[in-house]
């Protein structure tokens, strides 16, 4: 299968005037079309910069991608002048946050802000915009979306707004859709209709979509595939029911068995010991070294190479060498 | 203009009354507070007093009724426009207002659409690359103007320009020595209107960089900027439509308290150029100890601030739908 | 004592990154210098007049000398003394009575805080220079009227700083705690609460002795400041009846002024930085 996005070997780094924070180190990942690939891992690891390093989003003071390849159906992102990059933002590549509140503009209506994006990239389909922003809307199942395309984002709900989001990010029908969290603010009922609405979506539309969560639920609810993240790396990665059957990497273990205690009324809550680690000063070696339960001494002086341990499963751990 | 705002619109002006009263009250406590005769101060001590007049005027006043009833009937006469006759113009004081206000606001409204227009701008392309050197260079430069008296760069403005390069007149509205009409009067009402404007658009301009400059720099750091790059919108769009429009928002409020400040300064900067506004009335009242004058014109200045702040809210309601609805 | 040594070095090591809130800094404080040597480095009283009027700078008269062959040069430096000091005095005052009304109107709210939070807002309508304008010329110009005015004048918007912290420092625990130990509420108000309130007020000060420094020679230049003193409005106000008679009567005392308040503004700046840090990138 052809592969639409192909990121190999990323290093995004932030220079602040007193330390270097290696956000994303060295890592590499794909997503093929027509799948739903999960990144998943706790707050801080970098799968927020991971996924804004594709479309070069990330803030220039102080970020900086330093190296790797970004192919984006075959075409190197990387190299392109930023007015090309414009054109795929939005359009090829489109993206969906977290918190619809802080992420629409306040004082534009949302009728106003879909359109323009359309006009952005389609500026001669003037005549017919107003009927597109409906139909966005529609497609995202928002009630009465005449009325809703005249409302400002505050008159809004919070399933309401991450829909009208979501209609941005698809209005221009994108090849890849790259979602941070976008389930996060919202109680469970309405995470639950979203979840339900990005599988009709990749349906329908048979685009891809990138998940960045840390939650494992929503990431077995609709991922094809998923990544593991720890502290800058990728550390496992496979196909959702080989990672949730035999979970390889103890970290990927230890968030399972965290998660499934929460779901089952466990007495005590499992957790990972330890702390996140900082991105400033990683741990030298295997960075999850300091909470592993299994560790030995090769783990904390060199990084691991990747094994595979199924078809479609990768793990990088000393355990598996 | 949707509905609500015309209901905003109502209850800030509403809200403005109560306000209006309390500048009369503070205005009659004090003619009454200060020491010595407040009939001598009514006339004003510039002029001689005969008893006749004494006493027409103290009868006038109704000193010997209560004080609350004083009170109202001041009320009274300065809603329906009346605020009081200097004797040291021989004119209704409404009047005297009357024949300056137009000045006054001719120069303010100059300089501060100038320098609002242009300090705006300047604030935006300063945000662009804060803490570079020509960003601080620029900052320092701005503090540096927003710092100086008024009435001084007007001084030294006549001293450069009027006085040592003889470009531009000092004084006044129109030059004294000739009459001229049409197209060459209103060429000799902006040379000279030059020079007060710059005094005014000098701190003006100052003071919108720097605040447009900080607003631009919060509102840049916000989420839906990212959204609006991510969406692939021209630098451009994202700068203007999504960031200066929100960051506008204390700006609108700062220009309306610019404004009352300027206004205060007319009375500085009119006296410096011998500009026939407000300002200039102020200071030859308060010079001839004229104090019916001096009092009418606290109650114009603060009326006018009151507008103006209710200019600034609904100004702040149409850019900002959410205040209207709360 | 110690922490709080600690805290000011902690606090000037940030400060001091700024370079311009430095220079601010040194600004001001040179000017404090000279007002307060000023009887030693102009020992002549600056009402003197003298023979040679409009002369212009040199050796004799460092500054000129105006209509009255009075030395501008002692002008500047006796005009220092008062000018900072009415500064500072209603600066003082001002902050005074807005942290009192602050703290009253955040810490109790409801009707008290309608009630001066409406007076607050009427006062902030009309003008301070009118305003003090209005009440010294009906009051007789004195020193202590003038710094008075200005102080009562200008407390607004220490107010509203105090209150905004009051409201919500009020809702934190260490005042629950207090509480139920049985603190009454006046010793919470200026036990506890304050002390974390003072902060974001000080910054305001720097820039209220900056208002109240141009208000006075504001004033002043009307001729509304005391006439037995020297001050920088009243050279000014000197400057505007001759001032084609020498550029030097307005250009030293002007300068001087906006040198004094283009340091107070920038130690303003500076505080406000070392008070809140942002993340400068590289």
């Amino acid at each position: 299968m052809n592969k639409l996005l192909n990121v190999q070997d990323l290093k995004t780094y932030f220079y602040t005037s007193t330390s270097i924070v290696k956000a994303v180190d060295n890592i590499t990942f794909e997503v093929e079309s027509n799948e739903t690939v999960g990144l998943v891992g706790e707050s801080g690891c970098g799968k927020s910069t991971a996924a804004l390093s594709v479309p070069r989003l990330i803030a220039s003071p102080p970020g900086k991608i330093l190296q790797g390849k970004i192919a984006f159906k075959e075409r190197s992102l990387l190299d392109l002048p930023e007015r090309e990059m414009k054109k795929i933002r939005g359009k090829e590549i489109s993206m969906i946050f977290q918190d619809p509140m802080t992420f629409l503009n306040p004082v534009m209506k949302i009728g106003q802000q879909i359109q323009e994006t359309i006009l952005a990239h389609q500026p001669e389909d003037v005549k017919n915009v107003k009927t597109r922003v409906i139909e966005a809307l529609e497609m995202v199942q928002i009630p009465s979306p005449r009325n809703v395309a005249e409302m400002y984002p505050y008159e809004l709900s919070g399933g309401m707004r991450q829909r009208a989001l979501i209609a941005m990010a698809i209005s221009c029908k994108p090849d890849l859709v790259i979602a941070d969290e976008p389930t996060t603010a919202l109680d469970v009922t309405v995470q639950a209709q979203i979840l339900t609405l990005f599988e009709r979506l990749r349906d329908e539309f048979r685009s891809s979509l990138f998940l960045i969560t840390h939650d494992l639920g929503v990431v077995s609810e609709i991922c094809d595939r998923v990544y593991i993240m720890y502290a800058g790396k990728i550390v496992e990665s496979g196909d959702v029911i080989s990672i949730y059957e035999a979970p390889a990497h103890p970290y990927t273990t230890g968030l399972l068995k965290s998660a499934l205690s929460i779901d089952q009324f466990k007495k005590t809550l499992v957790t990972i010991e330890g702390t996140v680690p900082d991105l400033i000063n990683p741990p030298m070696g295997c960075r999850f070294h300091p909470r592993c339960p299994f560790v030995k001494p090769i783990c904390k002086q060199q990084e691991p190479r990747w094994t595979q341990t199924e078809p479609e499963h990768l793990v990088s751990c000393w355990l598996y060498e | 203009m949707p509905r609500e705002l015309w209901g905003y619109i109502a209850k800030r002006a509403l809200e403005a009354i109560p306000l209006f009263f309390f500048i009369i009250i503070v205005s009659f406590t004090l003619v009454h507070l200060a020491p010595g005769d407040p009939v001598v101060r009514m006339i004003g001590e510039g002029v001689s007093i005969s008893p006749e007049l004494y006493n027409k005027v103290r009868a006038e006043m109704g000193l010997d009724r209560p004080i609350y009833e004083q009170l109202l009937a001041y009320l009274q006469k300065v809603i329906q426009g009346d605020l009081g006759f200097s004797y040291f113009y021989n004119q209704p004081v409404a009047n005297l207002i009357a024949e300056r206000l137009l000045a006054t606001l001719l120069l303010m409204f100059t300089a501060m659409s100038i320098s609002s227009v242009i300090g705006i701008l300047l604030g935006v392309v300063s945000s662009q690359k804060p803490y570079s050197k020509t960003d601080n260079f620029f900052t320092t430069l701005s503090l540096v103007g927003y710092s100086l008296p008024l009435f001084w760069t007007g001084q030294i403005f006549i001293l450069v320009f009027a006085i040592g390069l003889g470009l531009l007149p000092a004084q006044g509205f129109v030059s004294l020595r000739t009459t001229l009409f049409g197209f060459d009067y209103v060429i000799d009402v902006l040379s000279h209107l030059v020079l007060p404007a710059s005094t005014y658009a000098l701190y003006s301009l100052a003071l919108m960089t720097r605040l447009t400059r900080a607003s631009m720099l919060e509102t840049l750091r916000k989420d839906f900027i990212l959204t609006a790059r991510s969406k692939g919108l021209a630098d451009r769009t994202v700068i203007f439509r999504h960031g200066l429009r929100n960051a506008l928002l204390p700006v609108v409020t700062i220009m309306g308290i610019n404004f009352g400040f300027m206004l205060a300064g007319s009375v500085l900067v009119e006296t410096v150029f011998s500009w026939p506004g407000l300002g200039r009335l102020l200071y030859d009242a308060i010079t001839g100890r004229d104090y019916t004058t001096v009092m009418g014109m606290l109650i114009i200045i603060s009326t006018m601030v009151i507008i103006s702040n209710l200019i600034v809210d609904i100004a702040y309601a149409y850019i900002d739908p959410r205040i209207s609805h709360r | 004592m110690e922490s709080y040594t600690k805290n000011l070095k902690q606090f000037w090591s940030l400060y001091k990154r700024n370079h311009a809130a430095v220079i601010g800094l040194l600004l001001v404080l040179f000017y404090v210098a000279v007002a307060a040597a000023a009887p030693i480095l102009a020992p002549i009283d600056p009402f003197t007049t003298g023979p040679s009027s409009f002369a212009p700078p040199s050796d004799q008269f460092p500054m000129g000398t105006d209509d009255l062959g009075r030395d501008i040069y002692s002008g500047v430096l006796h005009g220092a003394r008062i000018s900072l000091s009415i500064g500072f005095i209603a600066a003082t005052i001002s902050y005074l009575v807005g942290v009192i009304v602050g703290a009253f109107s955040g810490y109790y709210g409801g009707k008290v805080d309608d009630i001066l939070m409406r007076i607050t807002e009427a006062f902030q309508v009309i003008p301070v220079l009118v305003l003090a304008l209005v009440i010294i010329t009906l009051f007789q110009p004195t020193l202590w009227n003038i710094a008075f005015t200005i102080g009562i004048l200008a407390w607004p918007g220490t107010a509203r700083l105090v209150r905004a912290e009051f409201l919500s420092l009020k809702q934190q625990e260490f005042v629950e705690a207090a509480r139920s130990i049985g603190y009454s509420n006046m010793k919470i108000v200026f036990q506890e609460i304050l002390p974390n309130a003072i902060p974001p007020a000080i910054v305001n000060t720097s820039l209220q002795v900056a208002n109240a420094i141009l208000l006075e020679a504001g004033l002043g230049f009307l001729g509304l400041s005391d006439p037995n003193v020297m001050s920088w409005g009243f050279l000014l106000r000197n400057a505007q009846r001759f001032l084609r008679h020498g550029w030097w009567l307005s250009v030293f005392p002007g300068v001087s002024i906006s040198l004094v308040v283009i340091g107070l503004n920038l130690v303003g700046d500076g505080l406000n930085d070392a008070l809140n840090p942002r993340l400068k990138q590289r």
